[in-house]
């Protein structure tokens, strides 16, 4: 269900920034950067660790898959031939290891090959658990959480505190926080939102 | 339609909301982080090839000042100690001489293939560089007492001089 009458999720709109950074990582990861493996982990992290506990699985079998996810990169990262696009790899290779769990969970065998595993999730509803509409919205979660590490940190603060939280900040609470008067945090929100945007939009 | 920039614009924004609010994500727990970034460490590198062999040496005679080596006559005992290493199908010959209170040292590296070398005396605190000329010999000037390694580096291999005595 979404909350826009055209059921838009507009993926064209929300650019990734940073597919270009990911290819300068690979590639530094291929020549043996430590420093540019652990940015990498850094920043995909929470995507990945994500997928299988939207999947209703465990907080430590999602751990288990992130741990698994990045040894298999860690093995094949010689192979992908699209670096810019390790976000979509990342993201397919933790679907597939979730499905593999989420069916040995249930006392299925795991299919036993890839194609049979691709079959069985192209038949998944558009409810389920690893739906490709819900894979989009955490890659977009995902690339809008790094467009907001771009800001300067009043925006992140004002930013993660009204919309990021469990329980939204009220702006009273936002200006103790940035040392404001309340009346400004309006303002100030929306410029940074500006600011997210264009972060997003490649500007 | 004049607005429909405006309205496009707002609901870019309204689904940036929308997406931030529904973020429920956490991060990952901080062992499996630290374990995925470990991966990486445990690759086997190989060792990087160099052209440059090396070769410690091992020291052979240490002559006091005044003393013979072994079969010469006494009155041709040098003033200078004398310090003879090996190296592999190399030799080096080194004579430390006190020039009030300050050490001069010559070498010569005896075998070939050394001439015109870069060699280096150091410690902890000094530095010394000099090159061997086309007899491969070498000095160095007023240097201070000290524990000092020397290296021979020629195109190929390096002789490698671990604790000379300098007093």
């Amino acid at each position: 269900m979404s909350a826009y009458p055209n059921n838009q999720s507009s993926p064209s709109r929300i650019e990734s920034a940073v597919e270009k950074e990911d290819a300068a990582l690979v590639n530094a990861c291929r020549k043996g950067d430590d420093r540019a493996w652990d940015t990498l982990v850094e920043r995909y992290q929470r995507l990945i660790f994500a997928i299988p506990r939207r999947a209703g699985l465990s907080d430590e079998q999602a751990a288990d898959i992130l741990q698994e996810v990045f040894l298999t990169l860690f093995q094949k990262i010689e192979e992908i031939k699209q670096p810019e696009r390790i976000r979509s790899w990342l993201v397919t290779t933790t679907k597939f290891k979730t499905w593999a769990a989420f069916r040995n969970s249930r006392g299925f065998y795991a299919p036993e090959t890839e194609e049979e595993m691709e079959h069985e999730m192209a038949s998944l509803k558009d409810d389920s658990p690893l739906a490709d509409q819900m894979l989009v919205e955490l890659e977009q979660q995902h690339l809008i959480r790094t467009a907001l590490q771009k800001l300067e940190e009043r925006c992140r603060t004002i930013l993660s505190m009204i919309y990021l939280s469990d329980t939204a900040a009220s702006y009273a609470d936002v200006a103790a926080e940035i040392g404001v008067g309340e009346t400004s945090i309006s303002p100030l929100r929306a410029r940074c939102l500006k600011k997210l945007e264009k972060v997003l939009e490649n500007k | 339609m004049r607005d429909h920039d405006g309205v496009a614009k707002i609901m870019q924004t309204e689904q940036i909301i929308h997406l931030m609010r529904r973020d429920d994500s956490v991060d990952a727990p901080q062992d499996a982080i630290a374990w995925s970034k470990n991966i990486f460490r445990t690759r086997v590198t190989a060792p990087e090839k160099t052209l440059v062999q090396r070769i410690f040496a091992t020291l052979q005679i240490d002559l006091a000042p005044g003393k013979a080596a072994f079969g010469e006559r006494s009155a041709s005992a040098l003033k200078a100690r004398q310090l003879l290493y090996v190296a592999d199908d190399a030799a080096v010959d080194i004579r430390i001489s006190d020039f009030a209170g300050r050490l001069d040292i010559h070498g010569q590296i005896l075998g070939g293939g050394y001439e015109y070398s870069k060699i280096r005396l150091f410690d902890d605190g000094h530095s010394l560089e000099t090159a061997s000329d086309d007899l491969g010999e070498f000095q160095f000037r007023s240097a201070a007492a000290g524990s000092y390694t020397m290296t021979i580096t020629s195109e190929k291999k390096e002789i490698v001089i671990q604790n000379i005595d300098l007093h």
